[in-house]
């Protein structure tokens, strides 16, 4: 979990600006290739269903981006808690695929 | 794929796709061959029909027992002062063994030649069979008509994590798969909630051989037993994380099985459905756990015949679990209690020991047999072997490890009950008749749960292992 506010944080300051590019940037530090189309969708769905909820009140976005003060102090200026919290959620799914997790 | 194909055995062909051999594999055509020339293993129960590893199988034959609880008394509890009653040895306290006896002997710790120790507590005769059991065991006692006592257990090793190898995996070496990864892999799982094989323990310690008494060895990983802790979280990192709600925890499950798949179409890469597997286990167990730990839903009759206490960590409460476990389709649960390694203050602690585990061990049997289930539960009590009629030397009751006789008792699932098997010499320290070594106990295991176990083999390194590996003849005059 801890390693998915992380790299949801990174994502957000480093990697690029709209969620198009960001997705790269976080499939690609997990999986090093590009995502295909149907992996792109399924990431970019997961993370607009959760945008949703999140703004809608659902979930608290720092319950799940993480309670670290460190984090809220180095959220990129423009991004919100919101899309932090979405992001975990996107870097969380990641982080657990088997392609990920396996060498083979 | 001549390293890893333990992983694709019992597969359906289809599902390990050309394609994937093209990816993956930059060997294996030779290997390929020697399969081929090889042939089939042994265990003939037809290739997986889907991707679930745990669908229930038919064995060699029909089985007595469905379900295994083994009751492991970790440490060795001392068959001298429990079931293998020796008035003689009362006698020869405080003199030396026989030479012959003791000649080629080698002990753990002391030197074989220490002065003899009588047994420190009363024997009586109960229940229609007669069966002799100590004082200590007031309440197994009553049920003594229910179970086999065998008195000529023996074993190969004389230390605990060696011996506790032995008696779970077959062999003193780590590797082995334990039986009751043996059992999942030959029988499925009745279960869709909980894991085919869980581990439970309580007492002053878990046991001296660690996960390696519940490994798959080299059997597929989701063959090995999950260890359930009786306090806090029951199985780590089961609960989502603080203030995750469960929509968002089945989006994102959904949206990691829908990517596996995904790479699973692309690979066929069996072990990616095994992940799968095991991702949904995992969320349908976060709330068939708490459900089964839930022991404030048992009526206050059978905790109080079991001696549980809700929310208080005992061997008690994880003997009704393992009811609980049972019921709910669970194929082989594993209870150790340390230690009962009495080197030293036998009386005080074996005491202690018998307090903690001889209420809820009867209660078991009592309990799965009021419930009908005692007829296909196969209930296992007892150590990893025995300990020595020789005081330790520096103490004034301590026994050393004994490996050549030790006493276990077994219950239900096709077990003869009423009977006492097996006979030691005067000292309780050879066994004289009808010896059952942990191969046979094995052997006798699998027969019951419709096994032969020549033939529930499993083809690693390049030739077929079984639990009894080599040895083990199935002990008859234990059957119903």
């Amino acid at each position: 979990m801890e390693a998915a506010q992380a790299l949801a944080l990174k994502t957000l300051r480093e990697g690029g600006a709209s969620d198009n590019e960001r997705l790269t940037y976080a499939f690609r530090r997990c999986l090093t290739r590009l995502p295909d189309q149907g992996e792109r969708e399924e990431l970019l769905n997961l993370l607009a269903r959760q945008e949703g909820r999140l703004a809608e009140g659902w979930v608290n976005p720092w319950d799940i981006a993480g309670f670290d003060q460190k984090l809220r102090s180095n959220l990129p200026g423009d991004a919100t808690p919101v899309q932090l919290a979405a992001w975990t959620t996107v870097a969380r799914v990641l982080l657990n695929l088997d392609e990920t997790i396996t060498k083979e | 794929m001549n390293s890893q194909n333990q992983l694709y055995e019992r597969h359906d062909p289809q599902s390990v796709s050309r394609r994937w051999f093209l990816q993956q594999c930059g060997v294996g055509v030779g290997a390929i061959a020697l399969e081929e020339l090889l042939g089939e293993a042994g265990f003939s129960a037809g290739t997986l029909s889907s991707d679930n590893p745990f669908t229930p199988r038919t064995p060699h034959h029909a089985p007595k027992a469905k379900n295994v609880i083994f009751l492991f008394m970790a440490g060795a509890p001392s068959h001298l002062e429990l079931f293998d009653h020796k008035p003689q040895l009362a006698k020869f306290d405080g003199t030396l063994p026989p030479e012959e006896l003791i000649k080629d002997y080698r002990a753990a710790f002391i030197n074989p030649s220490s002065k003899l120790l009588g047994p420190k507590f009363k024997f009586a005769r109960h229940g229609q069979s007669g069966a002799q059991v100590s004082e200590l065991l007031p309440h197994l006692s009553g049920v003594v008509d229910d179970i086999a006592i065998v008195k000529s257990m023996s074993t190969d090793a004389f230390n605990h994590a060696p011996a506790q190898l032995m008696m779970t995996t077959g062999s003193q070496q780590f590797g082995r798969p334990s039986m009751g990864a043996w059992v999942t892999y030959g029988l499925g799982s009745e279960s869709q909630d909980l894991p085919a094989f869980v581990v439970f323990s309580s007492g002053k310690k878990g046991p001296s051989c660690g996960n390696s008494c519940w490994g798959s060895g080299f059997l597929p990983t989701v063959y090995q037993g999950v260890q359930f802790r009786s306090s806090g979280d029951p199985v780590l990192y089961l609960s989502s994380p603080s203030g995750m709600d469960e929509e968002l925890q089945r989006d994102s499950l959904d949206s990691i099985r829908r990517l596996n798949e995904m790479h699973l179409d692309l690979t066929g890469d069996p072990e990616i459905s095994t992940r799968i597997n095991s991702f949904e286990m995992a969320f349908r167990m976060q709330a068939s756990v708490p459900e089964l730990m839930d022991l404030s839903q048992e009526p206050q009759h059978v905790r109080d015949l079991y001696g549980a206490e809700p929310g208080k960590p005992s061997f008690a409460n994880n003997c009704l679990l393992a009811r609980r476990l049972v019921e709910r389709g669970v194929r082989f649960v594993q209870l150790y209690h340390e230690s009962w390694d009495q080197h030293s203050f036998l009386v005080r602690d074996i005491k202690k020991n018998c307090k903690e585990t001889d209420q809820a061990s009867a209660a078991l049997v009592q309990d799965l047999k009021q419930r009908g289930m005692l007829e296909n539960t196969l209930v296992l009590w007892g150590g990893e072997f025995g300990r020595t009629p020789m005081v330790q030397a520096g103490t004034e009751d301590g026994r050393d490890h004994h490996p050549n006789a030790f006493s276990m008792w077994m219950a239900g699932g096709g077990i003869k009950p009423g009977i006492t098997l097996g006979e030691t010499d005067e000292f309780g320290f050879n066994v004289t008749q009808d010896e059952v070594h942990v191969h046979d106990l094995h052997a006798t295991l699998l027969h019951l749960l419709g096994f032969d176990h020549k033939k529930l083999t499993h083809r690693f390194q390049g030739r077929d292992f079984r639990l009894t590996d080599v040895h083990g003849n199935r002990v008859d005059k234990l059957l119903a």
